[in-house]
């Protein structure tokens, strides 16, 4: 009969509804909101700028402390009806128990999905306007949300079997120490874990990564689900087999369920005022370059016109040639906070040490032993006139800086050619003394 | 029948009805896994003694839920209908849990005070028991547990590296050991969460 039959999806989503405004639920997803947000904004200088940065970090605070905070309120939900004395009336209804556990447990899921989404919004609106070239990655914030769905469920199906008053922080606690505790291992089952850190500041997923780690922690949740709800509970096995598989997949492939990121691999260089070099970055870093250039233009104007002197500097990762010299190495939060560096000074000493460095370490001591103070003493001096330096590393060096400081412009040019001719050489005779 | 039985019976009856034994073995089951835990992350290769870290923020987590629930009391109407003032009693309910597990914790972690040892330890159980306690007075015993779990996690990833300055105030579980900032956090919410709960007692819960 229809008009009798009608009103029951009806019923289903009142409850729902209901479910959704009241209780722990609204709550749960509240606290996965600030829960998400207040340690990444007490970190923002490590990630604003940077895509992979940004997720990666959304991404640990999301599995480790999203993940153990959704058990706990999925758990506490769980154990509503017997610490209401309710849940003997609850068998007297007439609705099957798969419907009841997912009226009861789907709001706190879907409120802790809308927590984590209000934290990826703000946290992308954030960072979005220092990026450079790339993107977040899709693969990521649906593994993240599976990864919350799932646990969810696990927490719900816990809540209604352990009758105990601590289970919902101990089940947060035996969590947090499941997800965490891979990644103090070196093997790559420490895939398994979804709160593996992917450093996706120069890698991105292969496009079957979040199919493979939804159909792991899907799996596993589906398992736990069918296993208390279901009529049928060998069902539990078709999630199973399914959640095996996909862990017999990512174990053996590891670190290739990523692959270089595109846009990290490729160049991006200013324009050069005539004259001055050019500077080269990873495209993600792009809108450094601005404050790199300010940074440097004092050594360029030392070096401009000196033969040899570097045409191009590059970031150290991509391997400078002859006529190039490698940036000093900065990252987000350690000398660079929103695309601009935090210390120029040091950025330029930096730099100034990469062209003056000369890598000997092969080299028997022998060759080092004659002459090479004298040589460490003439890059020194170089290194800290480059860099317009208040001191350098050994006092010995000051009078060189001095006497490099005194000489004629032109002389000092053609000396320095001279040097620049020699910065890679580990023969200190053939390094020209100031 | 005589009232001499009558008070011996009282105190085991307060223990049974507080389920404090199953407290206990809670308790002493954290203090393990955490001693445990504890040199096991310190004989990693690449780790020292700040590796000990999870532990020293974890473990008197745990043992703070274990104490502010087990702070809950089923009849807590008839309760309070006592002639016997209460306050002494929950004074020493909270005591008598305290320092047991602040002295076996500390015992959990030996060697290197400074660099999360015994010290933060015992500071941490303090603090995160004092917040267990307010909690359990304000929100009711058996969700006592949930503001320092949110809290803890927060702070847990949001705690700059360096230690001191104002995150010994608002990141005191983080602090290594000798910043006397989030010592004095730690003993103020110690002393005001017991305060509430001894003179307020556990809030009534329902559901």
């Amino acid at each position: 009969m229809t008009a009798s039959e009608a009103p029951a999806p009806r019923r289903t989503y009142t409850a729902l509804r209901t479910e959704l405004r009241r209780g722990i639920a609204p709550w749960a997803g509240l606290a996965t909101a600030l829960t998400l947000l207040v340690p990444l904004w007490s970190k923002a200088a490590q990630w604003q700028g940077g895509w992979g940065q940004t997720q990666d970090q959304l991404h640990a605070a999301a599995a480790l402390l999203g993940g153990p905070l959704v058990a706990a309120a999925a758990c506490w939900q769980g154990g509503r009806e017997h610490r209401r004395r309710t849940a003997e009336l609850l068998l007297s209804v007439p609705r099957s128990r798969p419907a009841q556990v997912m009226t009861a447990v789907t709001p706190i899921v879907l409120w802790a999905a809308a927590g984590y989404l209000l934290a990826l919004a703000v946290v992308f609106a954030a960072t979005a306007p220092y990026t450079g070239a790339g993107g977040p990655s899709l693969s990521v914030v649906v593994t993240d949300l599976g990864l919350l769905l799932s646990i969810g469920f696990v927490g719900f199906v816990v809540g209604r079997l352990v009758r105990w008053r601590l289970i919902a922080p101990v089940l947060a606690a035996v969590c947090y120490v499941l997800l965490g505790a891979p990644g103090y291992v070196e093997s790559n089952a420490r895939f398994l874990s979804p709160a593996e850190q992917y450093m996706l500041e120069g890698s991105v997923p292969v496009w079957w990564f979040a199919p493979v780690l939804l159909a792991w922690t899907g799996g596993i949740a589906a398992t736990v689900l069918l296993a208390y709800t279901a009529r049928r509970r060998l069902l539990a096995v078709v999630p199973l087999a399914l959640a095996v598989t996909a862990g017999a997949v990512i174990v053996p492939t590891g670190d290739h369920l990523f692959r270089d990121d595109p846009a990290a691999t490729r160049r991006v260089c200013s324009t050069p005022a005539p004259g001055t070099p050019q500077l080269c970055v990873a495209a993600p870093d792009a809108p450094v370059l601005p404050s790199a250039s300010a940074a440097l233009a004092g050594m360029f104007s030392r070096l401009e016109g000196v033969p040899g002197a570097p045409v191009r500097y590059v970031e150290s990762t991509f391997d400078p040639k002859d006529d190039e010299a490698a940036l000093a190495h900065v990252m987000r939060g350690w000398g660079i906070t929103r695309n601009k560096l935090t210390d120029p000074r040091a950025y330029a000493s930096e730099t100034a040490l990469s062209l003056t460095l000369r890598d000997c370490s092969n080299h028997s001591h022998r060759s080092r032993r004659e002459g090479g103070k004298q040589v460490d003493l003439t890059d020194d001096a170089v290194r800290t006139w480059l860099a317009d330096g208040d001191s350098t590393w050994d006092p010995e060096a000051r009078p060189l800086v001095t006497r490099l400081e005194a000489m004629p412009d032109a002389d000092r040019k053609a000396w320095l050619g001279r040097y620049l001719a020699t910065r890679k050489s580990c023969m200190p005779t053939e390094v020209p003394a100031l | 029948m005589s009232t001499r039985p009558a008070h011996a019976v009282l105190p085991l009856l307060y223990i049974r009805s507080r389920a404090l034994p199953l407290t206990l073995a809670t308790l002493t089951g954290i203090v393990l896994v955490a001693a445990w835990a504890a040199h096991w992350l310190q004989d990693q290769p690449y780790f020292d003694h700040t590796a000990r870290v999870p532990v020293v923020v974890l473990a008197p987590l745990l043992a703070s839920a274990a104490i502010g629930t087990s702070l809950h009391a089923h009849s807590d109407e008839l309760d309070r209908t006592a002639v016997g003032r209460w306050w002494p009693r929950r004074l020493l309910h909270l005591l008598a849990l305290t320092v047991p597990a602040a002295g076996a914790l500390a015992a959990a972690v030996p060697g290197h005070p400074e660099a999360f040892g015994a010290p933060a330890m015992v500071r941490n159980l303090l603090g995160a028991t004092g917040v267990a306690a307010a909690a359990a007075a304000l929100l009711g015993a058996r969700l006592s547990w949930l503001p320092m779990t949110v809290y803890g996690g927060a702070v847990y990833l949001a705690a700059p590296r360096t230690p001191g300055g104002a995150a010994a105030v608002w990141a005191w579980p983080m602090q290594p050991g000798p910043q006397e900032a989030a010592w004095a956090v730690a003993v103020t919410a110690y002393a005001v969460g017991a305060a509430l709960l001894v003179v307020r007692g556990a809030r009534p819960e329902r559901g």
